[in-house]
């Protein structure tokens, strides 16, 4: 009986930590071409914010590398890029895959788009978003491997039952959004849906 | 309790207290492109410090360091990059301090490009259902917008 019970309880705490994990897309290019090098592109700005590529490429660079792939380091190829006098992200992500492997001998790029990075300010709430959208192409055919596209929602706790409290929690939390822990959960989140490159180590 | 068994618990523990060596690279590139100079050598160094093999560190800090103008220790840590990692980082590297090669391996002058292996499966995709609204209770309530996934 005691060890049905263990077993039992072993089981619902597998199955907790398996419903936790985000879940993984392949396709069968991706498990045919393997992609082992991977240039993660300067994300390209989609919104008003202009310190959008400063705050978010560190995070997509080192969350990419994190799932166990090779990533040029982004110091180099912006400094590559420059060589070859492009420096805007949307002129860069619209350049053929091709090009890549040329230049880089990398196997697969990753292009991001920022699509959302923003706070909103309502009353007594204040909610910051950021959104991705990337992808990740074979550099030799242009196949694509992955796709990816999410906004993570973050609103701090204001609730302590005094609405004058929560009105000024509000206000202070809206003046001082930091965007970097949502950007870095956002991209932590949305590459864990990679597979698993060659360099992976398990946490 | 022999000493031994307290061996496991004791590498537990400081296994716990092993710096991820991302973090302090995270920070070394905000660091660079923010152009803070010199400032952003101690995010390197931690870095390597913590894994002195981490992929990519030794080409991020010999590119940092090049543009400051120590063009000595840059070539160090690029011949570093190059035994750890030959086959990924060997032509990246090459073309970097080979500009003329560079140049000459250019891309072409830019034009709108409509890759349509890549928005035909994205336009395949489903949509999914639009993020929900974050619960007035919670703390640090996370909502998630997902679409447009590759199979």
């Amino acid at each position: 009986m005691r060890s049905n019970l263990r077993i039992l309880a072993l089981g619902f705490a597998a199955l907790a930590l398996v419903g936790c994990a985000p879940k993984v897309y392949t396709t069968a290019d991706f498990e045919r071409l393997k992609p082992k090098t991977v240039l993660v592109l300067p994300p390209e700005n989609t919104t008003s914010n202009t310190e959008v590529l400063q705050k978010s490429y560190p995070f997509v660079f080192s969350e990419l590398a994190q799932r166990g792939y090779y990533a040029i380091a982004p110091e180099l190829a912006l400094q590559l890029f420059r060589a070859n006098k492009l420096e805007d992200p949307g002129q860069i992500n619209s350049l053929p895959t091709s090009k890549f492997n040329d230049v880089f001998g990398v196997d697969a790029v990753l292009r991001t788009k920022v699509t959302e990075w923003s706070s909103k300010y309502i009353v007594i709430s204040s909610t910051v978003n950021v959104g991705f959208d990337m992808e990740l192409l074979d550099t030799k055919t242009g196949t694509l491997l992955w796709r990816h596209s999410q906004t993570l929602s973050k609103s701090p706790d204001n609730s302590n039952g005094n609405p004058l409290a929560m009105l000024i929690n509000a206000a202070v939390n809206a003046a001082l959004t930091k965007y970097e822990p949502i950007a870095s959960e956002n991209a932590r989140l949305m590459t864990l849906t990679i597979p698993q490159g060659q360099y992976y180590v398990k946490k | 309790m022999k000493p031994k068994f307290l061996l496991v618990p004791g590498m537990l523990l400081l296994g716990g207290c092993a710096v991820n060596p991302w973090l302090p690279y995270q920070e070394a590139v905000r660091c660079h492109l923010d152009d803070k100079g010199p400032a952003c050598d101690k995010f390197y160094k931690q870095t390597i410090k913590a894994d002195p093999k981490l992929r990519g560190i030794h080409a991020s800090y010999a590119t940092h360091l090049l543009l400051q103008g120590n063009k000595e220790e840059a070539a160090k840590e690029f011949q570093i990059e190059q035994t750890n990692y030959p086959s990924e980082s060997t032509k990246s590297i090459a073309l970097l301090l080979n500009p003329t090669a560079a140049v000459a391996a250019a891309p072409e002058p830019v034009k709108p490009v409509v890759d349509t292996a890549a928005k035909a499966p994205a336009a395949a995709a489903p949509v999914a259902a639009p993020a929900a609204k974050p619960s007035k209770n919670s703390k640090n309530t996370a909502a998630t917008k997902e679409s447009n996934r590759a199979k």
